[in-house]
């Protein structure tokens, strides 16, 4: 059900958290500079932010189980202050661990198969995936062995530890995309040609300071072939990427500058090269060794359907499994997300007593693994219809029961200004205040699929290029400032929001997003019209209008 | 009305614990922004920043911020340096990560 | 300076044991001005120049991270030393660079890093075909003897080792 470290994985997350203890003693000692330190932290996933320290935890293809949760909550307790924040990659963070106690940490991890490697730094990251994988019904085969083949492959390569920048590949293998793919510097699509399997192969997307969506480089890259062509398309880039300007050093700058048709014939003719080398074909045996570990749960036969439950008399329990579970691949089953939007906490951020809850939870009902999702919320991907009434019993208490995902009021937002030294203003309190906004609005309408993306600043880990609605902080003059774009989605029909107007101050923002969203339920033609069909129908100036409230010069309409 | 005088305050964070750090008169470092030496000029501003960077066994990361100093006396600090010096309790306040409570209000339910 | 390099009789070992300390016999010689007798290394701007007059010296060649490596070639005959230049150890153009030297010139040659190289990169060095590199203080030299031993699970292929982990053990 998901992969286990053998003696090779186990002894290299060890050593390397051997080799961060005696890095941090050498710091500690004066024997290494800070400078000389800096970068091999940062290796580590160790970064220095406002207030304290934050360590990133690889989580890969956001896929944990029980036995790790637990750790993470240990974790959180005894060296952190109790909490960790789930981020829009899929991966942990924690905010206030001390430098000394990292070792400690790292070791920690490595007993339970994690580590924080190449979570931070110009290398390749954290690959990202369907956080439903394995259990969807759209899906074409599972894509995590793919992940899993690329984790290991990306690893401490030699060649792509100092890229211009950072990098990151994300797969899906169903017709819907839940992985994000066109905003990822690679985007893998597993696709079936002619009964081969293969990969549409994309390259060259990013959010950030220049959003762009990525260009298709190839229809049908054979499942032979993935690692050279992946391994063709890093050497390009690590060569030919701009390395004079940080923020134009991501290769979707490459592609850009380069044109497409000249990037592909690098890329192909670098992948002529060494396509059918040994050391870059598809080792058959290798990859049915992953596989193997990603075996179904052992499913009952089953037969109840949803459709049940959402008519149940309980209104809480309907309207939960209404808005955060999803029909299963597998009759008599469903897949459950746990909401950690319910504004009671940060967007993403759950209590280590939280943790143990849901590790107990995912043990009893979902075959003891539980999924991190980009929008930064939890799943429990295998839980039979029969359970859902006892399991939303018992996650209501915990506050994980909110049922808001993939609603508006499921804001997803970066630690932002409370935290990263890069924000330039706050998003988590515009985020909380939204929420409960957009929440009390939901209580007395449906509303369905719409989502609201914040950033603390440009380089966007809230993601609200993506956002039918993004709201991204600035600084303007020293004072916080939000600007406000519409019509992003990070679907499989792509785009990126496009700003509205001039940026709006806090406490105006919070209004004007519910002021949008209010504005949708009255415009739209029905319920079924999305946020982003209305959006398309009525063009921006209506949403434009609320955003900014009535205009004083202006006689109302109504 | 005399106009706002520009200081500079000199910070890092503590080496081991990743703690916020000011530096005061001494000189030594204090956790408290108001015990932070005000510098007047960019060279006094420069040598303690010179010294902040020689206690690299003590600290990490140093850096001079802009202070404000108004008519009545008043330390106007940028946003990011407000938050920064108001610490790590008031974020977690102000966030509501008051674990206690949550755990309380878990295991009253359970 | 001090060198870290190959030990002659282990073309393709990694790890400390298969490395040493020297001292580097070749001298080194600027864009203009005199050329020492015996082994020297030119930068490339004058081997381009003075190819010719080169010919039959004992050469090593100088070159800065962002050479392509074609414009190498034609040069790869007349040296048996090729040097690139890290200039800040984030320019990560050398390692591709040392790999299109070996794997796709099959430049067989000493092949050293020089600059910026820093102990904790030393085993991405070698495994991308780099055999020997310039690190300023023997102190320094000794400690980078030791990181060739640090994290010995190698995933992927590389110059070194050749083949990717699943076929080099069974798993």
């Amino acid at each position: 059900m998901m992969y286990r470290y053998d003696e090779h994985d186990l002894r290299l997350v060890q050593e390397r958290a051997n080799q961060f203890r005696d890095q941090v003693r050498r710091r500690i000692s004066g024997e290494l500079t800070e400078e000389e330190f800096r970068p091999l932290r940062l290796q580590n996933g160790l970064y220095l932010q406002l207030h304290a320290y934050m360590l990133r935890i690889a989580i890969p293809y956001g896929l944990l189980s029980t036995t790790q949760l637990r750790r993470l909550a240990h974790i959180a307790r005894r060296y952190d202050r109790g909490y960790g924040h789930f981020t829009t990659r899929q991966n942990i963070q924690f905010n206030w661990p001390k430098l000394e106690d990292v070792p400690a940490i790292l070791d920690e991890l490595a007993s339970v198969e994690m580590h924080a490697i190449q979570t931070s730094g110009n290398c390749v990251r954290n690959i990202t995936s369907d956080p439903f994988a394995g259990a969807a019904k759209d899906e074409l085969v599972d894509p995590r062995p793919w992940c899993e083949l690329l984790r290991q492959w990306s690893t401490f390569h030699p060649e792509f530890a100092f890229l211009p920048r950072k990098f990151k590949i994300a797969v899906t293998a169903a017709t819907q995309d839940r992985a994000a793919i066109a905003v990822h510097d690679i985007g893998l699509r597993i696709v079936r040609q002619g009964g081969e399997l293969g990969f549409e192969f994309w390259v060259g997307g990013g959010q950030g300071r220049t959003p762009m969506l990525a260009e298709k480089i190839r229809d049908f890259v054979p499942a032979r072939h993935l690692l050279s062509y992946t391994e063709a398309v890093l050497r390009i880039y690590n060569e030919d990427g701009r390395r004079d300007n940080k923020y134009k050093a991501r290769i979707k700058v490459l592609v850009k500058e380069t044109g497409v048709e000249e990037f592909r014939r690098r890329v192909e003719a670098e992948h002529e090269r060494i396509a059918g080398t040994e050391a870059l074909r598809l080792h058959e045996a290798e990859l049915e060794r992953i596989a193997r570990h990603f075996v179904e749960p052992p499913y009952e036969a089953r037969s109840e359907s949803l459709e049940a439950l959402l008519l149940n008399k309980d209104r809480a329990l309907a309207r939960w499994a209404k808005a955060n579970v999803l029909p299963h691949k597998r009759p008599g089953y469903a897949i459950v997300q746990l909401s950690l939007k319910s504004a009671d906490l940060p967007p993403g951020d759950v209590t280590h007593e939280q943790m143990y809850a849901i590790a107990v939870l995912a043990d009893r009902f979902a075959f003891g693994h539980v999924v991190v999702t980009h929008r930064q919320n939890l799943v429990l991907r295998d839980v039979r219809v029969v359970d859902l009434p006892a399991l939303h019993a018992a996650l209501a208490p915990l506050g994980l029961a909110t049922p808001n995902v993939g609603r508006p009021s499921d804001v997803i937002a970066c630690p932002g200004l409370d935290y990263c030294d890069l924000a330039n203003a706050r998003s988590i309190p515009v985020a909380m205040e939204i929420q409960e906004r957009l929440l009390r609005i939901e209580e007395e309408h449906e509303i369905g699929a719409l989502s609201v993306n914040v950033s603390g600043c440009i380089n966007a880990c809230g993601h609200h290029h993506v956002g039918n609605i993004g709201v991204l902080g600035i600084d303007k003059q020293g004072e916080e400032f939000y600007q406000v774009m519409l019509g992003g989605s990070a679907s499989e029909t792509p785009a990126l929001g496009k700003v509205l107007g001039r940026a709006l101050a806090p406490s105006e923002v919070v209004g004007g997003v519910e002021r949008v969203v209010s504005t949708y339920l009255k415009l739209r033609q029905d319920e079924e019209e999305s946020f982003l069909a209305a959006l398309s129908r009525l063009g921006p100036d209506p949403f434009k209008e609320a955003l900014y409230g009535p205009h004083p010069t202006k006689a109302s309409a109504a | 009305m005399p106009k706002p005088t520009l200081h500079f305050v000199v910070t890092a964070n503590h080496l081991r614990e990743g703690a916020v750090l000011y530096r005061a008169p001494g000189p030594r470092w204090t956790a408290r922004f108001e015990e932070a030496e005000l510098l007047d000029g960019e060279a006094a501003r420069d040598a303690a920043l010179v010294w902040a960077r020689g206690q690299a066994s003590e600290v990490c990361g140093p850096y001079a911020l802009d202070v404000l100093v108004s008519a009545d006396g008043e330390r106007l600090l940028s946003q990011r340096e407000r938050l920064r010096a108001a610490g790590a309790e008031r974020v977690l306040e102000r966030l509501r990560l008051t674990p206690p409570e949550l755990a309380a209000k878990i295991t009253r339910s359970a | 300076m001090v060198l870290i390099r190959r030990k002659p009789a282990q073309p393709d070992a990694l790890g400390a044991e298969a490395f040493e300390l020297a001292a580097d016999r070749f001298a080194h010689a600027v864009l203009d001005g005199p050329l020492p007798d015996g082994p020297v290394v030119v930068p490339l701007a004058r081997l381009v120049r003075d190819a010719e007059t080169l010919k039959g010296r004992e050469l090593g060649v100088r070159v800065p991270s962002d050479t392509r490596h074609d414009a190498l070639l034609p040069f790869l005959g007349a040296v048996t030393r090729v040097e690139i230049e890290v200039p800040k150890f984030v320019d990560g153009r050398v390692y591709s660079l040392a790999r299109r030297l070996r794997d796709q010139a099959g430049y067989q040659g000493e092949l050293l890093a020089v600059g910026d190289v820093l102990r904790d990169q030393v085993l991405y060095y070698v495994r991308c075909g780099f055999d020997g590199l310039e690190i300023a203080a023997q102190k320094d030299a000794v400690d980078a003897l030791k990181a060739l031993d640090e994290l010995p699970v190698f995933y992927q292929a590389a110059y070194l080792p050749r083949l990717p982990l699943s076929r080099r053990v069974s798993r």
